[in-house]
C-alpha cells in the first residue's frame, strides 16, 4: 500500500468468523490500534449476520499520516479487537502489511484529484526503490535516499532488487547469461515494467535508467534521460576495464586505431538470420579479443562484470532538481559523472570501429567480427544527449 | 629423338611458361543480377572465386576474388583479398551489405557495414568476363611482390557519420552497436549518387553524394513517410 504523507489511511478487513452464528448479532465495534502509527481504526455499528462465515469491515484511521517525511512501514501492525458493547474488548488477531508514505503526490498520477488512479502503472518495487529507505523531508534527501537504493554511496552497484528480493541483472552474465537480448526502453517510454515482468530479470541500460526516473517520480521528483553516443558516429566506446595489449598491435602502422578487436564470430555471426547479432555474447575464450583483453570490472547490477561491455549507446539520468553536487547519475554502475568529459575518464577504455581492413578480414575469415581499437583516454569524443530535446546536454 | 624433345616440352610448358596463380577447382560461383542503370534494367554478372598465388620467397598465399561484369558495355569490376592462413573466405556477409551501381562508364561497389559507408569504383572495360579474370590473374602474379595481407584493394570511407543525427544510427533505446541502419539501395542521377538506408527504427535516409562521393545533402524520412 502506498500514501502521501499527511493522508488518512484507509483500511479495509476481512473478519473470519470461526463460529458461524445462528443469529444476527447487531452493535458490534471492531477496533484496531496500530502503536507505530499511534492511531486507532474504529468501525461502529457492526451487523454480524448469522450464518455468515466472513465479513468485509472499513474504517478510516483517526489521525492522518504524518506530514513531516516519507515513512516505510515494515511491517505496520495493527492490533484488532471486538467488541458488543457488553463485556470488555476481545483481541482477536492482528495484520501486518508494508505500507509506502511518500513526499508528495507521486507524478505517476493525473495532478486533477478527480482522478485517482495512476496514469501509468506503479510498481511495487518502483516504490520500494524510492521509500525503503525513509526519513526523506524534502526532494533532495528523498532523491539521495533512492540513489541509495541503486548505488554504494556513488562507487559502484547496490545489486537493485525487487520489493520481494528478485535480483534485478544489468546484462545478466551468470549462468544464464543473456547478452543484447536484454530487455530495453525505447526514449521517453517510462515504463519499468519492461524489466520488472521479463522472466530473466535482465535488462539494458535504458531500463535501469527508466526504473530510477520512475522511482524518483514517486517523490515528485522529474529527470531527464540522458542518451550517451561518440562524437564520430560510426564509432562504439568499450566500457571499462580492458587491457590493450602492449606487446601486440596488429595494425601498428595506423595512426591511433592500432589494436585488434575480434569478438567471437558466434556473436556477431548468429547464423540465423532471424536472430539478432550481439558481441560479447557468447563471450571469447578467455577474455581475450584480440589484441585486447576484458576484465571482470567494473560491475553493473548484480553482474561482475556484466556481459556486455561494447556498445554504441549508453543511458543514464539527470534528475531536475537544484541542489545535487553532481548532474549526471548512472543507474546501471551506480556511478556518477560531472559531464561528458568525465563519463569518458571514468568509465570508458575505448573506441572502436570497422576501419577498410576490417572488412577483408570479414571476407577472408568468412565472419564479420573484425574491428578497430584504440584507447580513450584524454580523446573526449563522448556526447550527452537530452532526449526530451535531442540536444546536447552539455556543451 | 624428335618424339622425347616435344613431349619434355609440353611437359615442363605450363611450369615455365604459364601462370603459377590458378583458380581453386570448385570454388567459383557465379550468379546473374538484374541491376538498374537509369531507368533500364541491366544484366551483370557476379562471379567469386579463389586462386592460390605466388607471394614470392617460397610462400604461397590464397586470394578471395569478386569480379562484377556487364557484358553489353564491358565494363568490369574487381576486388582480391588475400586470405589469412587456414581461412576459406567468403563474400556473403560483404555482398549481403553491399549494392553495385553502374553508369556508362564505370561500375562502383557501395559497402555500409558497422555505419560506415565506402565506395569502390572501376571503369575497366573487356570483351568478355573471360578476358577480365584472365588479366585479374595475371595482375595477381605480375605484382605478386605487393600483393599485402588483408588488404581490399581501395574501399574508399565516404564521411556520411554527423550528416546524420545520432537518433538514426541506433535502435532506439537499444545500445547494441550491430544493430545500425542498413544500405537498401544507390542510384545515379545528376548531380550525384543517391544513396538509400533503412533506419533501425523503421525510418529511412536519404544521402546525395557529388561524383567524387562527397556529401552534398542528407535528410531522415519519419517512418511513417518512409517508402
Amino acid at each position: 500500500m502506498g500514501y502521501v504523507q499527511g493522508q488518512t489511511i484507509r483500511l479495509g478487513l476481512t473478519l473470519a468468523v470461526n463460529t458461524v452464528l445462528t443469529v444476527d448479532t447487531p452493535n458490534t465495534t471492531i477496533s484496531g490500534h496500530s502503536s507505530s502509527l499511534g492511531g486507532d481504526c474504529v468501525a461502529k455499528g457492526i451487523t454480524i449476520p448469522a450464518g455468515q462465515s466472513s465479513i468485509p469491515i472499513t474504517c478510516i484511521m483517526n489521525a492522518p499520516l504524518p506530514s513531516s517525511q516519507t515513512r516505510f512501514f515494515d511491517p505496520l501492525t495493527i492490533d484488532w479487537s471486538y467488541s458488543n458493547g457488553v463485556g470488555p474488548s476481545i483481541f482477536i488477531g492482528s495484520t501486518s502489511n508494508q505500507v509506502y508514505v511518500t513526499l508528495t503526490k507521486p507524478l505517476q498520477y493525473n495532478p486533477d484529484p478527480n482522478f485517482p488512479k495512476p496514469v501509468s502503472p506503479l510498481y511495487r518495487t518502483t516504490l520500494h526503490l524510492a521509500l525503503s529507505q525513509d526519513g526523506a523531508t524534502d526532494q533532495i534527501t528523498a532523491f539521495q535516499n533512492t540513489w541509495n537504493s541503486f548505488s554504494t554511496a556513488g562507487t559502484g552497484p547496490k545489486n537493485v532488487k525487487t520489493w520481494d528480493g528478485r535480483p534485478l541483472y544489468y546484462y545478466r552474465n551468470d549462468n544464464h547469461t543473456v547478452g543484447f537480448k536484454s530487455v530495453f526502453c525505447p526514449s521517453n517510454s517510462l515504463d519499468e515494467g519492461v524489466l520488472l515482468e521479463v522472466g530473466d530479470s535482465s535488462g539494458q541500460c535504458t531500463t535501469f535508467a527508466v526504473l530510477m526516473m520512475e522511482a524518483l517520480r514517486v517523490n515528485g521528483i522529474a529527470a531527464h534521460e540522458i542518451g550517451i553516443v561518440t562524437n564520430e558516429p560510426p564509432t562504439g566506446f568499450l566500457v571499462k576495464h580492458w587491457l590493450f595489449s602492449s606487446t601486440h598491435q596488429r595494425f601498428s602502422e595506423e595512426p591511433e586505431y592500432k589494436w585488434q578487436l575480434l569478438f567471437n564470430p558466434e556473436a556477431t555471426n548468429p547464423g540465423d538470420p532471424s536472430v539478432q547479432a550481439d558481441s560479447m555474447v557468447p563471450s571469447q575464450p578467455a577474455g581475450i579479443y584480440g589484441d585486447l583483453s576484458s576484465s571482470p570490472t567494473v560491475p553493473g547490477q548484480n553482474s561482475t562484470p556484466p556481459s556486455e561491455k561494447a556498445f554504441g549507446s549508453h543511458f543514464i539520468v539527470e534528475p531536475i532538481l537544484t541542489g545535487l553536487s553532481t548532474s549526471y547519475y548512472d543507474p546501471s554502475y551506480g556511478l556518477t559523472y560531472t559531464n561528458h568529459n568525465n563519463f569518458e575518464d571514468v568509465a570508458v577504455d575505448g573506441y572502436f570501429r570497422k576501419l577498410d581492413p576490417d572488412t577483408a578480414l570479414d571476407v577472408s575469415s568468412g565472419t564479420s567480427n573484425h574491428y578497430h581499437a584504440k584507447k580513450s583516454f584524454g580523446l573526449h569524443i563522448i556526447r550527452f544527449i537530452n532526449l526530451d530535446t535531442t540536444q546536447d546536454a552539455t556543451p | 629423338m624428335n618424339i622425347f624433345i616435344l613431349l619434355l616440352l609440353v611437359a615442363v610448358g605450363p611450369m615455365t611458361k604459364g601462370l603459377q596463380t590458378e583458380i581453386v577447382q570448385g570454388s567459383i560461383q557465379s550468379k546473374q543480377l538484374i541491376i538498374r542503370r537509369d531507368r533500364t534494367d541491366v544484366q551483370i554478372e557476379r562471379r567469386s572465386f579463389q586462386a592460390k598465388i605466388d607471394l614470392g620467397n617460397g610462400q604461397t598465399g590464397k586470394a578471395n576474388i569478386l569480379i562484377v561484369y556487364e557484358s553489353k558495355s564491358g565494363l568490369f569490376w574487381w576486388r582480391y583479398i588475400l586470405g589469412e592462413p587456414g581461412e576459406v573466405g567468403r563474400f556473403d556477409h560483404f555482398l549481403a551489405h553491399s549494392v553495385f551501381s553502374i553508369t556508362d562508364n564505370k561500375i562502383v561497389c557501395f559497402n555500409f557495414d558497422a555505419r560506415t559507408l565506402r565506395v569502390a569504383e572501376s571503369a575497366f572495360r573487356f570483351s568478355s568476363l573471360a578476358e577480365g579474370q584472365a588479366k585479374v590473374l595475371e595482375r595477381l602474379e605480375s605484382e605478386r611482390g605487393k600483393v599485402s595481407a588483408a588488404k581490399l584493394d581501395s574501399l574508399r570511407e565516404v564521411a556520411i557519420g554527423k550528416s546524420l543525427p545520432f537518433t538514426f544510427y541506433s535502435l532506439n533505446g537499444n545500445s547494441n552497436f550491430m544493430l545500425g541502419p542498413k544500405l537498401r539501395e544507390v542510384s545515379f542521377a545528376n548531380p550525384g549518387w543517391q544513396v538509400t538506408l533503412d533506419g533501425p527504427n523503421g525510418d529511412g535516409a536519404i544521402v546525395l553524394l557529388n561524383d567524387n562521393y562527397e556529401v552534398i545533402s542528407s535528410r531522415v524520412i519519419p517512418r511513417n513517410q518512409a517508402p
